[in-house]
């Protein structure tokens, strides 16, 4: 007969050191706290606090890896493409503060910043000032080519509060490689330890091509994480960017439920693992948006299209529009950039024919979300 | 048409629903019913009496089926899946909401975690809701016939787990209303109690290996809080209870693809 089941509310559904987490805040960023806990009682009305994921510096990276869907932004392929750099006016620190105080007011508060890799940035500092560490959480994504102790302390000096350090394969010389640059997997090793004793957060963050998950390998990556404490965090690869060409990568739907079989032992989860109270689903517009060098926010780390510009109209109007839009707001497990071949040929094609108008990435809204129906 | 050839019903006017054209993307991993096995399984799990004569179950379901099938306005039903049941309904007297939590949910965890080697049963509920006292059956659902005429007696019929797929909340509750009548059997908007006996019965029919699959909404039941709606869904492999927000912004509710209503058939005789 019935075993006793023990039904979790959402404060309940948190592991315990994220209510850990959740209390530290209150003391060290009682804005950022106050904003998690209104987000929690506004959240039933519909209320959504994206990430806000930060493209800085022109993407500038020091890497040239196999699955990047950042290339297409970068400066080394716009002057490959066209010959010269973005003409595109790009954020300053003045657009980033606005944004930031934007953000404070529609309950939002992460920032991650990435590139490219963010920390070839020489103004970062002065950027986390402007986006003002006491009322966001400042992530970082990085390679971990640069980030030794000195830079993982000056990190959490200026305010940041999370490091997402990428390692691609356990096998260091399989890394090295799929990174193009030697000596990286030592490297992501030592920036692990450096962020841990800087007392950064952290997570290590991988990509996963098709199969990936069902080898020895990935279950050598999981046991690390596991033995160091490290959450690890998986990115599918999507058919965009240097990936578009490589159909035999895509994950397929069997791939993500090993993954979310694994979850299950190990703290393993993807951007679709269930958190902050909602069930594992899509997370475009309402979990993450990017936010391009010149204000274009588009509402997924790995699509190409924009829904507006925050330099250009309200963040709010942006945001509001996309949870509208017939693809990105509606309630879905599958993701769609990744899964859905129907949305995949929606977005390449509307990539495909910005390209034969504009080198310029992403598609402005007119000329792609914007065909999409609108919920009402 | 009533019903698409999907086997879902098409929208009456005044309904919301996902897309003009219905959509495919989202499918369940088909069962394949095999109701003497799936009576053994119901009554070693509690959910049906043992002193039933399987026989006259399978003719009463036989007679639902033929209805069905000699039926112009409905017979497109049974192109999508159609789960039958036999099950005792809960006592009338009883909060449902309670009985959810202490005997239902808890028997979905037991049996489907027995049967899937590996997965997990997990039931959430947003915000600081709960379900005790705060339950009823919907108004016009038909649900809260189903379970007066029923209160501790065996109901006999079919589930439809599709048939409203794509329409937002208020919209099933709408589309049940004004449907035509057939002959000694009765239509209700399904509730939890079918989609529980049906996972218990198939606990992999929202776990398809290449496709993600519906979510089973139970919405002929209403919260107290009307953002809140009961759901069953699956996380991979795993399997989920949620009560959650039907609001996709605070000035409009949910419409999705992958939400589905369910129709429930049963004998009045």
């Amino acid at each position: 007969m019935a075993s006793s089941l023990e039904i979790l509310a959402d404060h309940e559904a948190l592991t315990l050191s994220e209510k850990s987490k959740r209390r530290d805040q209150s003391i060290a960023r009682p804005r950022v706290h106050e904003k998690i806990q209104n987000y929690f009682s506004r959240m039933l009305d519909g209320y959504i606090s994206p990430i806000l994921r930060l493209k800085i510096n022109r993407s500038l990276c020091n890497f040239k890896c196999a699955h990047c869907c950042e290339e297409p932004y970068m400066t080394r392929s716009l002057v490959k493409r066209t010959g010269e750099k973005d003409p595109r006016t790009q954020m300053t620190n003045e657009d980033y503060r606005e944004l930031s105080i934007r953000a404070d007011e529609e309950g939002i508060f992460r920032f991650v910043l990435t590139g490219g890799e963010a920390l070839m940035d020489r103004n970062l500092g002065a950027l986390i000032a402007a986006l003002d560490p006491m009322k966001h959480l400042i992530i970082l994504d990085t390679n971990g080519w640069s980030f030794d102790e000195e830079k993982a302390k000056w990190f959490a000096d200026v305010g940041g509060y999370k490091a997402q350090i990428s390692l691609d394969s356990m096998i260091e010389q399989e890394h090295d490689s799929f990174r193009g640059k030697k000596g990286s997997f030592k490297r992501v090793i030592r920036s692990l330890e450096a962020a841990k004793n800087a007392n950064l957060e952290l997570l290590l963050s991988t990509c996963i091509i098709r199969d990936r998950v069902f080898g020895q390998e990935f279950k050598d990556m999981c046991n690390f994480c596991k033995q160091n404490e490290i959450p690890l965090y998986v990115t599918l690869a999507k058919p965009v960017g240097t990936a578009r060409e490589q159909a035999e990568w895509v994950c397929q739907k069997s791939d993500v439920d090993q993954l979310k079989f694994l979850e299950t032992e190990y703290n393993v989860f993807t951007h679709m693992t269930p958190s902050y109270g909602q069930p594992g689903r899509c997370i475009t517009v309402k979990g993450i948006n990017t936010i391009n060098h010149d204000g274009e926010l588009i509402p997924c780390p790995y699509m190409d299209l924009s829904l507006g510009n925050v330099t250009k109209e309200p963040l709010s109007e942006v945001l509001m529009r996309g949870m509208k839009n017939e693809w990105l707001g509606p309630y879905r497990d599958e993701c769609i950039i990744g899964e859905h071949p129907e949305f995949i040929q929606f977005h390449n094609k509307a990539v495909e024919d910005w390209f034969e108008k504009s080198p310029l990435l992403p598609v402005p809204f007119e000329h792609g979300f914007g065909k999409n129906k609108t919920i009402t | 048409m009533l019903i698409n050839n999907l086997g879902r019903f098409n929208p009456s006017e005044g309904c919301r629903v996902f897309s003009e054209t219905p959509k495919n993307f989202y499918k369940l991993n088909s069962p394949k019913i095999e109701y003497i096995s799936q009576h053994k399984t119901a009554v070693d799990a509690g959910l049906t009496s043992p002193g039933l004569d399987v026989f006259d179950i399978k003719a009463s379901l036989a007679f639902i089926n033929d209805c069905l099938n000699n039926s112009d306005v409905y017979k497109h039903l049974l192109r999508a899946t159609a789960v039958p049941f036999c099950f005792t309904v809960p006592n009338k007297r009883m909060d449902l909401g309670t009985e959810l939590e202490e005997r239902w949910l808890p028997l979905l965890q037991t049996e489907f975690e027995r049967k899937m080697s590996g997965a997990n049963f997990r039931a959430t509920l947003q915000g600081n809701t709960q379900l005790s006292g705060q339950i009823n059956p919907a108004d016009g659902t038909g649900y809260a016939e189903f379970l007066d005429q029923h209160s501790c007696a065996t109901v006999v019929g079919y589930y439809f787990p599709t048939a409203f797929q794509e329409f937002d909340i208020n919209s099933q509750r709408k589309r049940i209303v004004n449907l035509p009548t057939l002959d000694k059997l009765a239509f209700c908007l399904s509730g939890p109690f079918e989609i529980i006996y049906t996972l218990v019965c198939y606990p992999d029919l929202l776990f398809d290996k290449q496709s993600y699959s519906p979510i089973l909404c139970a919405s002929s039941l209403e919260h107290k809080d009307p953002r809140m709606v009961m759901m069953f869904k699956s996380y991979g492999p795993h399997l989920e209870f949620w009560l959650m927000s039907q609001m996709l912004s605070p000035s409009t509710t949910q419409v999705s693809e992958q939400w589905s209503g369910g129709l429930t058939i049963y004998t009045t005789s």
